[in-house]
């Protein structure tokens, strides 16, 4: 048996799939978190069930890419159950897809999730008057901890397809339909199908429909304002709420740093350096001058003719050394840390609250603040950043989006080892990558054509983080971290020292030494960074660190690095994401690095510092 | 009784505001302020950007005092408090962070004598009046959602 999860976006779809499947799913507190389906199985009652978590969608004519996911699975599964989620503190808003579903005949429950938070804020629905109404069980459900879902399945099991003739008989027989679309002929009242009522309903009388329902199955009390509310009134307006955001990102800053610093330097660095490189260099078959070694241990350098073997895992680049360093001593640290914060401040409802006040400055670029709900997830990785522009509506803003993306925002990894190689100037290079992100993105949305919609933003209520679903979050993150960056760190060290070693990076940098010492103003020896950052800009960033030149050059060097083209994994899901577009970007991305670089040297050398 | 809170978070607001204000333009002019129990962080990161924090800490701490009790003037004052625990946090987080490890290459950890050397004063002003934001937690007990605002709350129709 298949069953379909469909409701609003943040309605709690994924925390319902992972409760039922066991399976992890990323779940948060704000919309657009899940932007393609996901798979799960469950066995329930003896039966074995295939559960299937959709993107969230409002109705069932898609705007956007991600509800667009969520049509195609109902389409491609006429046969499938339905789990309808219901926000319980916004019925009337779920109840018109719910209706919707059951016209076009779907078996469904209706899962009334939240219903804690519906008490809480004194708001009652009778479920069993509710699903008399509309012919399907309505079963009250608290995700979060797994409240009504056992109940929910055995109703799913159970369920028939009601359908549009029992749907109107049953809204006939409680008068809801009665001189609208019916117009009260004998054979509805009967409980058989009206010849003269159209086949579905239009949007205003389904509207029309919902108002009534809600009006017989909700009671609102009188609910007074409590401090959580007025706390989460000051963090949206603009006077209060960006006090609190700087206050915000200082604290995410700083722990990263400390975290990433303590961990680094005063256990992680000693570990590689005293005890992983020592050992390696003398347990290598082959031992120092062959080329095997070279590549797999050790580079070494030379000095007065004389082969001198490194002395920290940073200057050996070889792939079983600095390789293993990077990834595992360097990146590993702050990308966890990175992951927990944003782990809380996603399962919090911070980051909603954030986009409503990015949302005027985000409106000058062509986007609305959930916008930065990218922008963040790139900060971790550029991957899953690029994937969540498929909450944006329009093509002009995805394309936007995706651009400005991939050239300006650095990912944790990239940011770590900046933080590492260039810790006093970190901070301007994060500076002048932002200040791109906006200028571009400015200048993009005047030249690009196309429509930039604006959207109401739902803001959740603020929650208190559940350990369980942190933890899992942060392990699965760190787990897809590393099987991600360790293969291509290794296969960046290897091809970029093979090439060293054949001489094809010198003939590169020679090749390009006027567009590298011209127009960047940094060492032509920059040419090999530049090929592994293909693969990982983070070990391009370290290798950077090794060559000779002034810290002017080395900052400009790491601009030039984290703009000139997007890392493999992020080059692909452009490629899926934008389709013939990702060429436009392409384009754009090469333009904006010759224009963002050039212009830094220019200000270096007004500045007469280079 | 609500004299004695108010003149209370009155006192600190201003105190949190002073010592944000230091910090921020001795970070600015480069300087480093010290004295045997508070020290100032000089710096871009901590200086500037986190003197700014503690000065908005000051600012909701003493924006919070009028109508004293109503839910969200105490939002306001929590706010503050909240403001000054993420300078305060962040700062012990840091100097925790600092004491654990040896400086020396071959040694991994401090001895305990050096770790709690390491920790003692002088401590950066967050950290200082960090014990002084607590009694917001009492203050909370005795007035939060005590008191409805003037807009007497949501009522069906406002939905």
């Amino acid at each position: 048996m298949k069953v379909l999860l469909l409701g609003h976006p943040n309605v709690g779809k994924s925390v319902i799939f992972n409760r039922l499947t066991g399976a992890d799913v990323i779940s948060s507190n704000y919309p657009g978190t899940t932007v393609d389906y996901k798979k799960g199985l469950m066995r329930h009652k003896g039966q074995d069930i295939e559960v299937i978590d959709v993107p969230g969608t409002f109705s069932l004519e898609p705007r956007d890419k991600a509800e667009a996911v969520a049509l195609d699975m109902l389409r491609d599964h006429p046969q499938a159950r339905i789990i309808c989620v219901i926000d319980a503190t916004k019925l009337e808003r779920g109840l018109y897809l719910a209706l919707d579903l059951i016209e076009k005949g779907y078996a469904m429950v209706v899962a009334l999730n939240m219903w804690d938070v519906a008490h809480d804020k004194n708001i009652s629905v009778d479920p069993v008057k509710l699903g008399s109404l509309i012919g399907v069980p309505v079963i009250p459900t608290v995700a979060v901890s797994a409240e009504g879902l056992s109940t929910l399945m055995d109703r799913l099991l159970a369920v028939e397809p009601a359908g549009i003739a029992e749907l109107y008989k049953r809204l006939r027989l409680a008068g809801l339909m009665t001189g609208t679309t019916c117009n009260g002929c004998s054979g509805c009242i009967a409980g058989q199908t009206c010849a003269s009522a159209p086949s579905v309903l239009s949007s205003e009388e389904r509207w029309a429909l919902v108002e009534e329902i809600s009006r017989r199955t909700l009671t609102i009390g009188h609910y007074r304002h409590t401090l959580k509310d007025a706390i989460g009134d000051y963090t949206v307006k603009p006077l209060t709420g960006t006090p609190f955001a700087i206050a915000i990102l200082y604290a995410f800053w700083s722990i990263f740093s400390t975290f990433s610093g303590l961990m680094t330097d005063g256990f992680l660095g000693k570990a590689f350096d005293r005890y992983w490189l020592p050992w390696m260099q003398g347990w290598f078959p082959g031992g120092p001058g062959t080329w095997i070694y070279g590549v797999m241990v050790d580079l070494g350098h030379f000095k007065d003719g004389v082969w001198i073997a490194s002395e920290t895992c940073l200057e050996s680049f070889g792939v079983l050394t600095s390789g293993l360093y990077l990834e595992l001593g360097v990146v590993l640290p702050a990308v966890f840390a990175f992951y927990i914060m944003l782990a809380l401040l996603e399962d919090v409802g911070y980051l909603p609250r954030l986009a409503v006040l990015m949302d005027t400055f985000l409106h000058k670029i062509g986007l609305h603040g959930y916008a930065i709900v990218p922008t963040i997830l790139s900060l971790g990785c550029n991957v899953p950043g690029v994937e969540a522009t498929r909450i944006l509506e329009t093509k002009k803003q995805r394309f936007v989006m995706m651009t400005i993306l991939a050239i300006f925002i650095p990912c944790g990894a990239q940011i770590a080892i900046m933080q590492d190689v260039i810790p006093s100037y970190t901070g301007f290079v994060m500076a002048y990558l932002f200040l791109g992100y906006f200028v571009f993105g400015f200048l993009l949305n005047r030249i690009i054509p196309g429509t930039t919609p604006d959207i109401i933003m739902d803001v959740p209520v603020y929650q208190r983080p559940i350990l369980r679903d942190v933890r899992r979050k942060v392990a699965m993150r760190t787990k897809s971290f590393l099987k991600d960056a360790i293969p291509f760190v290794t296969l960046g060290i290897l091809i970029v020292n093979i090439l060293y070693s054949h001489g094809a990076i010198d003939a590169l940098a020679r090749a390009s030494a006027p567009i590298f010492e011209g127009w960047f103003g940094v060492p032509r020896q920059t040419a090999g960074p530049l090929v592994a950052a293909f693969l990982r800009k983070d070990l391009a960033i370290a290798q950077l660190s090794a060559i000779t030149m002034t810290k002017y050059q080395l900052i400009t060097a790491i601009v030039l690095v984290s703009i000139y083209f997007p890392c493999i994994g992020t080059f692909f899901m452009m490629l899926k994401e934008g389709g013939k577009a990702f060429f436009g970007s392409l384009a754009v991305l090469i333009s904006v690095a010759f224009i963002w670089v050039g212009l830094l040297h220019l200000v270096w050398v007004i500045l007469g510092v280079q | 009784m609500v004299r004695l809170w108010q003149g209370y978070f009155a006192l600190l607001g201003v105190a949190v505001l002073f010592c944000g204000l230091l910090e921020f333009l001795a970070a600015a002019a480069g300087h480093q302020l010290a004295c045997p129990l508070v020290v100032f962080s000089t710096g871009a990161f901590r200086g500037l950007w986190g003197g700014l924090v503690t000065i908005f800490s000051g600012i909701f701490l003493l924006k919070g005092l009028g109508d004293f009790g109503e839910v969200h003037q105490l939002g306001k004052l929590l706010i503050g408090c909240i403001l000054l625990w993420i300078m305060a946090g962040t700062d012990i987080f840091a100097l925790i962070a600092a004491a654990i490890p040896n400086a020396q290459p071959e040694l991994w950890l401090n001895s305990l004598p050096v770790f709690l050397e390491s920790l003692a004063p002088p401590y950066t002003p967050a950290i200082t009046l960090l014990p002084f934001s607590l009694p917001i937690i009492i203050c909370l007990r005795i007035f939060g959602g005590a008191k409805p605002p003037a807009d007497g709350g949501h009522t069906p129709e406002d939905r």
